[in-house]
């Protein structure tokens, strides 16, 4: 018993291992699905945005922005303008020192209405040598075909780079990033700003590779690669900003321009080619200049963002949702929601860590998600675990057969009904559900209809019909019982029939209201199994404790786990209690064991070798053990010990001993006069003689035959006396019975009897006939000790409310060795001198067994002036009974 | 005197027809039930004896014939080997006057069948035994011509006992017969005047007497002299 709780632990640990890897894997899988999905776009986009909102660095100083604004259009005009402009502006930029010039304005055709105008804009741009200009990637032109839009091929010679300017919307259509490089069938086109950068650190020009590049390749396709994030820093309007008619007309400071980077584009709404942005919004699109500027911002600070990728990001979700089930299980179960916030914001601030210090966007959505399930996930299947595990136990003990009534169906109450008419004159009965009126069960003579009872667990008659109701779980019965009318229980078996009534009673299941939780209901049945459970452990306790045998469980290291109070009895304590624990070694060495067995080899057999013991031992002085000693092997108890049985032999050992000396005393005393007489009739000598001579030779013989058999069958039958047949015995009247009875023989040797009572009536409760017998035993032994002529003196008194019974002789007294054993049976006299006792046979055996029933004593003794004196000592009546007071009235006043 | 005698054992029977016929008794003997049943349906006797163990009806089973179905007063002596306390009371229950258990002495043998046949014999209203008188008309008992002081109980108690001695005397006849009471209650007063009896009259084996309580059913008043 005491291990199962461990056994259970166990099971339980390593199952909850398993259950957490379980949980881990589902919640991995459930998380790599969302991240390789990419169901959750929205969602991360929302939380790039949103941080991407509130983070706000200041603008590039070397970014200028020359914008074709509203201002500018008032003043130059509508759009577009003659490229007369445009060439102007170059070589007013050029003029002013511009470090490069980036004219995201887009010249795909010839001006044919002023030709003049693109040979000035080529001659400004060659001058300048640092102009950049865009390359158009368009689908939805001529028919659906894939056009590439380069400026005019002068044009394009004479740039310093060209480059894509192609925004890669998200689903949402706002613009966060760009491909860096991207291109019809190949990517060749590096973006504009990536040309533009490139330029200024290393010098290089990507024109010519890519316009070689695209002539040998003829694809639908947009190829691109180098996916990069742009770390918008800030909302539209952050860069400097020039309006193109103002920079035109040369209204600015000197040094405004030198050494920039100088953006020329439309930011006036309708005509450019502003798109929203996660900083701006729908609300207020970024043009498109300002998100190059942006562009090149990051990539010269080196801060353009890489969005991790596909296969890292589902990986990295699904690991990351593994964490809170490996810190779960170090943080008690009310911490839990704890970690996993904790987790949750601490994941989310490492991916914005990312973002900001690595340049790396991971996507966190799907692992903040996987995050927060983690713990519902995980406490859903805890206590789907802790439902089952409870499924389990209440299963294994539904299949525990059940004894108790209490828990049996009312089909078994028939067998019950059976036994119960077994016991007593039951002529029938039946069961009804007190509720509906249902007859559920009936046996036997028919009984009237069920009886309206006040009250339940007790029997209630009605004419030769007994009633009562027994509470059951979900209903209650009426039982009714019909018996013989002269013979309806009373007294003891209606107490015994009210303890059979509450045998199958059972307390009401509580109503709640409305439905129960599941996991409720299981930890209520739970509960019920467990005091099931306790009841029969109580069963068994009760049941062990009345056992007449000592019983003692003891466990594999050799301690006390279960003992009944008859063990601790014979082991020679005084509480059962006190034995639980201790050592069973130390316990069981007051026995000493017959035949040289010692407890370490017994010990040894038992559990090393799994044989059992059986032995007889002895705890001195006189407890008689026969002892057992089994190894516990229960299938599954996985219990390692034994169990000490051990039984009372006293009883048996001495009547086995009686025995053994009565057999030895017949074999000699009893044989020994018979086969004299069989001698006698074979002796010639006295074959020839007279036939008196005979007679005279085989009379003693016979009557000491006779004398040792009387001896044998009082015995035998003071033994079986029985203290209920004793009645009312004046001993006064049963000493003078035995004196008179002995006169004869007294006579016969010249004895003198001498009657010293001191009473006229001792009553007591005894059998007359026995006591008699013991004295005349006792006076049959003095007077044959004694020598002729002398006395022999029996004196009676009341001394401390018991009757005192001297009996004495002038005899040669008692040998001091003999004292002690002279009352035992079949004791045989040393040869030197007669024994006392052999001459009455059994006589004093006799002796001491009736003063045993009478719960009294008698003892042997000399007295001082020579001569053996018996005590017999018995309880008896102080007060002289009120009766006999009657009777000395009766004395006063005659009749 | 004819005595009828049932004993299934031949030595016992043939021993005991011996005594008696040598003390000028008449006896038969029989060695089955039947035919001592048989015998007594056609025969009148003044005393049977019997034995309790017998091949085929046991004595009880006689004596229960006996006291039941004829209804005979006729004095019944068992003689038994067994002498249980339990025994000897359902002897003396189912309607035996007097009880021996074997082996049997020849005097103290005699000396009952002479008691059990002396009071059916005997009407008296004068006792005169071994200096002892006792006159039933003054309700006077005199030892050694001294009267003696006695109570009227303790006077009938004597009487009873003087004209049956060496006759067992029922406790229930006697207080039946002196105190009127119902059997079986106030058990001690018997004894107690029993006890009385025996101081005030010293009947005692020293002066020849023996005043004997047999078991729990009764008393008898034994002349030691009549038994040497």
């Amino acid at each position: 018993m005491r291990d199962e709780p461990d056994h259970i632990g166990i099971a339980n640990r390593s199952s909850r291992y398993s259950e957490r890897t379980r949980s881990a894997l589902i919640l991995m899988i459930i998380t790599g699905l969302l991240a390789a999905g990419n169901w959750l776009w929205r969602w991360n986009l929302l939380l790039y945005d949103l941080q991407m909102g509130f983070l706000s660095k200041p603008a590039a100083d070397d970014i200028v922005i020359v914008a074709v604004d509203e201002k500018s259009l008032k003043a130059l005009g509508p759009w577009p303008w003659s490229r007369q402009l445009h060439a102007k502006l170059v070589d007013r930029l050029t003029e002013a020192g511009a470090g490069a010039i980036i004219l995201d304005i887009w010249f795909s055709e010839p001006d044919s209405s002023d030709p003049e105008s693109d040979n000035n804009l080529i001659q400004s741009i060659a001058a300048s040598e640092r102009v950049f200009m865009p390359v158009i990637l368009e689908e939805h032109r001529q028919g659906g075909r894939l056009v590439e839009s380069m400026p005019l091929p002068p044009l394009s010679n004479v740039a310093a780079g060209l480059g894509h300017v192609h925004m890669d919307l998200d689903a949402d259509g706002i613009a966060r990033g760009v491909f860096l490089y991207e291109g019809l069938g190949q990517a060749y086109w590096p973006h504009l700003m990536l040309a533009v950068f490139n330029w200024v650190e290393s010098g290089e020009h990507g024109v010519r590779s890519a316009v070689n590049a695209r002539q040998t390749l003829n694809l639908q396709a947009i190829n691109r690669y180098t996916h990069r994030l742009i770390p918008f820093y800030g909302p539209a309007g952050h860069y400097h900003h020039y309006s193109y008619n103002q920079v035109l007309e040369g209204e600015f400071l000197p040094n405004l321009f030198r050494d920039k980077f100088v953006l020329v584009g439309v930011t006036a709404s309708g005509i450019g080619d502003a798109l929203p942005t996660p900083v701006s919004g729908h609300g207020i699109p970024m043009s498109g200049v300002e998100i190059n500027a942006n562009i090149l911002q990051s990539l010269r600070q080196g801060e353009s963002i890489t969005q991790v990728s596909y296969l890292p990001h589902l990986l990295g979700s699904a690991l990351v949702v593994v964490l809170p089930f490996v810190l779960y299980p170090y943080f008690p179960t009310r911490a839990a929601p704890l970690v996993s916030l904790v987790l949750l914001i601490g994941f989310f601030l490492f991916t914005l860590f990312l973002l900001h210090r690595v340049n790396y966007w991971f996507p966190p959505t799907a692992a903040l998600i996987g995050l927060m399930l983690s713990y519902p996930l995980w406490n859903w299947r805890r206590l789907d675990q802790a439902v089952r595990y409870l499924n389990e136990q209440l299963e294994r003990m539904q299949r525990e057969q059940r004894l108790l009534p209490v828990e049996q169906p009312p089909s078994d109450l028939k067998s019950a009904m059976d036994f119960l008419a077994l016991l007593t004159p039951l002529q029938g009965w039946v069961l009804y559900d007190a509720d509906s009126g249902r007859q559920l069960l009936q046996n036997g003579a028919e009984l009237g209809p069920p009886m309206e009872l006040l009250k339940t667990e007790s029997w209630q008659r009605s004419g030769a019909e007994l009633w009562t109701e027994i509470q059951r779980p979900a209903t209650t019965w009426r039982l009714g019982t019909v018996w013989p009318r002269n013979d309806v229980p009373q007294g003891d078996s209606l107490a015994f029939m009210n303890e059979f009534a509450s045998q199958y009673s059972h307390e009401p299941e509580t109503k709640q209201d409305g439905v129960l939780e599941r996991v409720e209901l299981r930890m209520q049945q739970m509960q019920e199994a467990n005091t099931r459970l306790q009841r029969f452990r109580n069963l068994i306790n009760n049941a062990v404790g009345q056992m007449d045998d000592g019983l003692m469980v003891i466990n594999g290291v050799g301690q006390v786990v279960m003992n009944n109070p008859k063990a601790s009895f014979y082991l020679g304590r005084q509480s059962d209690r006190e034995l639980l624990g201790e050592d069973a070694y130390r316990l069981l060495s007051v026995l000493e064991i017959e035949g040289g067995k010692t407890w370490r080899n017994l010990f040894k057999k038992v559990l090393l070798h799994k044989e059992p013991v059986r032995f007889e031992a002895n705890r001195p002085p006189d407890t008689e053990l026969f002892v057992q000693i089994k190894p516990l092997e229960s299938a599954d108890a996985n219990f390692p010990g034994m169990i000490v049985n051990l039984s009372y032999i006293g009883t048996l050992k001495r009547s086995e001993r009686t025995r053994a000396k009565m057999l030895n005393f017949l074999s000699h005393d009893i044989r020994s006069p018979i086969t004299s007489v069989l001698s006698l009739t074979q002796s010639g000598q006295l074959l020839q003689g007279s036939a008196r001579d005979m007679a005279e030779q085989i009379e003693p013989l016979a009557r000491r035959s006779l004398k040792l058999a009387d001896g044998f069958l009082r015995l035998a039958r003071a033994e079986a006396a029985e203290t209920a047949s004793f009645t009312d015995t004046n001993f006064v009247e049963v000493a003078h019975n035995a004196m008179d009875e002995v006169y004869v023989h007294a006579k016969a040797r010249q004895i003198k009897l001498l009657r010293k009572f001191k009473e006229d009536e001792i009553w007591l409760r005894g059998d007359l006939a026995l006591l008699e017998r013991a004295l005349v035993s006792l006076l049959e032994n003095a007077i044959k000790f004694s020598p002729p002529r002398s006395q022999v003196t029996m004196t009676l008194s009341i001394q401390g409310g018991r009757m005192v019974c001297e009996i004495a002789d002038r005899g040669p007294g008692i040998p001091e060795r003999q004292l002690n054993d002279i009352f035992l049976p079949f004791i045989q006299g040393d040869s030197e001198q007669p024994a006392r006792n052999s001459g009455v046979g059994l006589g004093l055996s006799f002796v001491q067994v009736v003063t045993e029933k009478h719960q009294g004593t008698v003892t042997a003794g000399n007295c001082g002036k020579g001569g053996a004196i018996f005590t017999l000592s018995l309880p008896c009546e102080v007060n002289t009974p009120s009766e006999l007071r009657r009777d000395e009235r009766d004395v006063n006043h005659p009749l | 005197m004819r005595i009828a005698y049932l004993e299934d054992d031949k030595v016992q029977s043939a021993v005991m027809k011996e005594w008696l016929e040598a003390e000028g008794y008449v006896c038969r003997a029989f060695d089955n039930a039947d035919t001592f049943i048989h015998e007594l349906r056609h025969e009148t006797y003044d005393l049977l004896i019997m034995d309790w163990e017998l091949p085929e009806k046991n004595g009880v089973e006689v004596l229960t014939w006996l006291r039941g179905e004829r209804e005979w007063d006729l004095p019944v002596f068992f003689i038994t080997h067994r002498d249980g306390e339990a025994d000897i009371i359902e002897a003396l229950e189912k309607g035996a006057d007097d009880y021996l258990a074997k082996p049997v002495n020849r005097e103290l043998m005699l000396a009952r069948i002479k008691a059990l046949v002396r009071r059916h014999s005997s009407r008296r209203d004068h006792i005169e035994v071994s200096g002892f008188v006792l006159n039933k008309e003054s309700k006077s008992l005199s030892l050694n011509d001294t009267p003696v002081d006695m109570t009227e109980k303790e006077f009938q108690l004597a009487w009873m006992l003087f004209t049956n001695i060496g006759r067992l005397l029922s406790r229930d006849h006697l207080l039946e017969s002196i105190w009127g009471f119902g059997p079986g209650l106030m058990t001690r007063t018997v004894d107690t005047h029993i006890s009385r009896l025996r101081r005030k009259l010293g009947l005692t084996p020293e002066n020849g007497w023996r005043l004997k309580a047999v078991y729990h059913q009764g008393y008898r008043l034994e002349q030691l002299d009549e038994l040497e």
